[in-house]
């Protein structure tokens, strides 16, 4: 087993060491999403989307990595996407539908973090918000990862022309949902 | 997946869901004395190693279901049929929406949720236990893992070909320039997945092909135990022609044509083979209910229906939900709960008929007490969407009487305004 796990990790690192120029550097700034809507980032993050199963509507920010704070921007999804692509037929993936109430919206949010691994995810405080002039919900979650780890997140979405858009941050509650939450909220604040 | 966590599913699996065929019996390995301890240079000492690791992951797992008193019913069940060995093995539910226990050499057993809410008795869960425990009992875990030492070898051997082939061909795409390398990228890094996948199943179709008899005797062994301890003889044969029904029920023809969960390796009729087994042991299944076994059975896993029925709808196999949505109704208790997760399988699922479907178990679930407030919200969901606003209103009010510190009150409340402004021309 500990073979395996060595070879595992070995072609991991391979796979990361030749997969850097995937990753990209967001600066701050201005950040364009979808069609026309703009908001501002307060500090610099990577964008490692194209590492991971996302749909094209959706970019994934991090600043230390995935397993410390990943924030998902999704840019205007279309009914019948998710945040991420079924891997088989018989395993889809919570997706946006047409006409969903704000429950629905609530709840497509929760299931799509369960859906990305995540354990017991539960929503907490619920607030109106704004995106873009639009009414949009916001959302506090709680969560576990697989090994038992307690993650906070939290999210702003709204249906806007038909489309979702969804900023959705998560981190383990321990210090780092906490550092750059900030950094989160200046982000919904650009995005009101 | 971690490789510890690969390995571990696969072990998981290849014990009861396995779905074996009964088949010329193998030779009985010696039955295990209790407190057997491997020597430290055996090969069953590596397995335990690896148990023990297994064992730790689980203890600190967000899946660890966290009431005591359902652990210690399942302890006690698992000690009913194996009396001999009751102070050697650690019971751990897991919060898993699908039909599955181990039992591992070092004494550790695993049982999932999906599992408990699919038993209709304890009589069926005793069943499966019977079986795990006598794999631990026959030593079985001692041939499985050699077979799996020598698989996964190979399996790995493969799975590290295939993915640094998708690392150089990452890296030309990478540094292609081209705008759509990023897409090409995560294409590669799919196919490779998928490729690997497939190199794992045929590794464990590899691995199924040597259990299949102890799996049989592991049916009979179980049987027997189950039976020693006043179980009902046709408890095994009555769950796998559930198992089957509810599989035939599923969303997807993959799944469908699987048969059941755990055989998508097998290309006969193996969930037939062992009813057939099973009901030349103890009779043939569908025998008359016994109520109180039923009964009994429900009020111990009541508290869990709701979350375990959440946890099932997370699968989104719609067809399976609403096949066991059947089950779990046929004592004619709980249908506030039931009911309400029937309409929600059927919003969920938005087929034709699903939200007249919806509607109609939501409005079933608030004539019950044990309807979660939920319901009412949902009720209110579908009457508006049908254009009916007073009963839409009539039915926010009453959730909000019964949820009226819900976190989404003001989302209610918002509608609520909105059904009773005037409607505009």
């Amino acid at each position: 087993m500990s073979r395996q796990i060595r070879l595992t990790a070995t072609v991991l690192t391979l796979m990361l060491l030749t997969s850097c120029a995937s990753i990209t550097s967001v600066p701050a700034g201005p950040l364009t999403l979808g069609e026309g809507h703009p908001a501002t980032l307060d500090r610099e993050w990577s964008d490692i989307s194209t590492l991971t199963a996302r749909t094209p509507q959706v970019r994934v920010l991090t600043i230390d990595g995935l397993a410390l704070n990943r924030l998902y921007v999704a840019q205007g999804l279309k009914p019948g996407e998710g945040l991420t692509r079924p891997m088989a037929k018989d395993k889809p993936v919570p997706a946006y539908r047409k006409d969903m109430s704000p429950n629905e919206v609530i709840e497509f949010v929760s299931d799509s973090v369960a859906a990305q691994g995540y354990q017991r995810v539960e929503t907490g405080e619920l607030k109106p918000a704004r995106l873009w002039g639009k009414d949009a919900v916001r959302i506090e979650l709680t969560a576990k990862t697989e090994t038992g780890l307690e993650v906070s997140g939290v999210a702003e979405a709204a249906d806007i022309g038909g489309r979702l858009y969804l900023i959705l941050y998560l981190a383990p509650s321990e210090h780092y949902f906490n550092t750059y939450l900030p950094s989160v909220e200046a982000l919904f604040h650009s995005a009101a | 997946m971690t490789a510890g966590r690969r390995l571990a599913s696969l072990w998981a699996v290849a014990v009861f869901a396995s779905a074996a065929t009964p088949a010329a019996a193998a030779a009985p390995a010696g039955l295990r004395p209790p407190g057997l301890k491997p020597e430290p240079s055996s090969a069953e000492a590596g397995m335990w190693g690896e148990s023990d690791r297994e064992e730790a992951h689980v203890r600190t797992s967000a899946e660890l279901d966290q009431d005591p008193a359902l652990t210690a019913y399942v302890r006690g069940v698992v000690c009913k049929i194996a009396a001999e060995y009751c102070g050697e093995l650690r019971v751990y539910v897991l919060d898993r929406p699908f039909l599955n226990a181990t039992t591992a050499p070092n004494g550790y057993v695993e049982v999932w949720s999906g599992l408990m809410l699919r038993a209709q008795t304890e009589d069926e869960l005793a069943y499966v236990l019977g079986h795990e425990v006598s794999h631990f009992a026959r030593n079985h875990s001692i041939e499985r893992y050699r077979t799996l030492k020598t698989t996964s070898n190979v399996v790995l051997a493969l799975q590290v070909g295939v993915t640094l082939g998708a690392v150089v061909a990452m890296s030309g795409a990478a540094n292609s320039g081209t705008v759509n390398a990023g897409d090409t990228i995560d294409s590669i890094s799919r196919a490779a997945q998928s490729m690997n996948d497939l190199i794992y199943l045929a590794g464990m179709a590899r691995f199924y092909g040597f259990s299949r008899e102890n799996e049989t005797e592991a049916d009979r062994l179980g049987y027997e135990r189950a039976v020693a301890a006043g179980y009902s003889p046709s408890a095994g044969a009555d769950l796998w022609t559930y198992v089957v029904a509810e599989t035939n029920a599923s969303e997807f023809p993959t799944v469908r044509k699987a048969e059941a969960r755990g055989s998508v390796f097998n290309t006969h009729p193996i969930t037939a083979d062992r009813i057939a087994a099973l009901s030349n042991l103890g009779g043939p299944p569908g025998g008359a209910p016994n109520l109180t076994a039923r009964r009994s059975y429900r009020a111990t896993i009541r508290s869990h229906l709701g979350p375990w029925l959440k946890d099932d709808l997370r699968r989104r196999d719609f067809g399976e939900t609403l096949r066991l949505l059947d089950r779990l109704e046929e004592e004619g208790e709980d249908l506030g709960i039931l009911e309400f997760y029937r309409g929600e399988t059927h919003r969920l699922r938005r087929q034709d008929g699903d939200a007249a479907a919806a509607l109609s178990a939501y409005r079933a679930a608030t004539t019950h007490e044990d309807a979660p407030p939920a319901a009412w919200r949902e009720l209110a969901e579908a009457l508006r969407k049908q254009g009916d606003r007073p009963g839409a209103v009539q039915a926010l009010q009453a959730y909000l009487v019964h949820a009226p510190n819900a976190p989404d009150r003001w989302l209610a409340e918002a509608s609520l305004k909105s059904l009773t402004a005037p409607e505009s021309p």
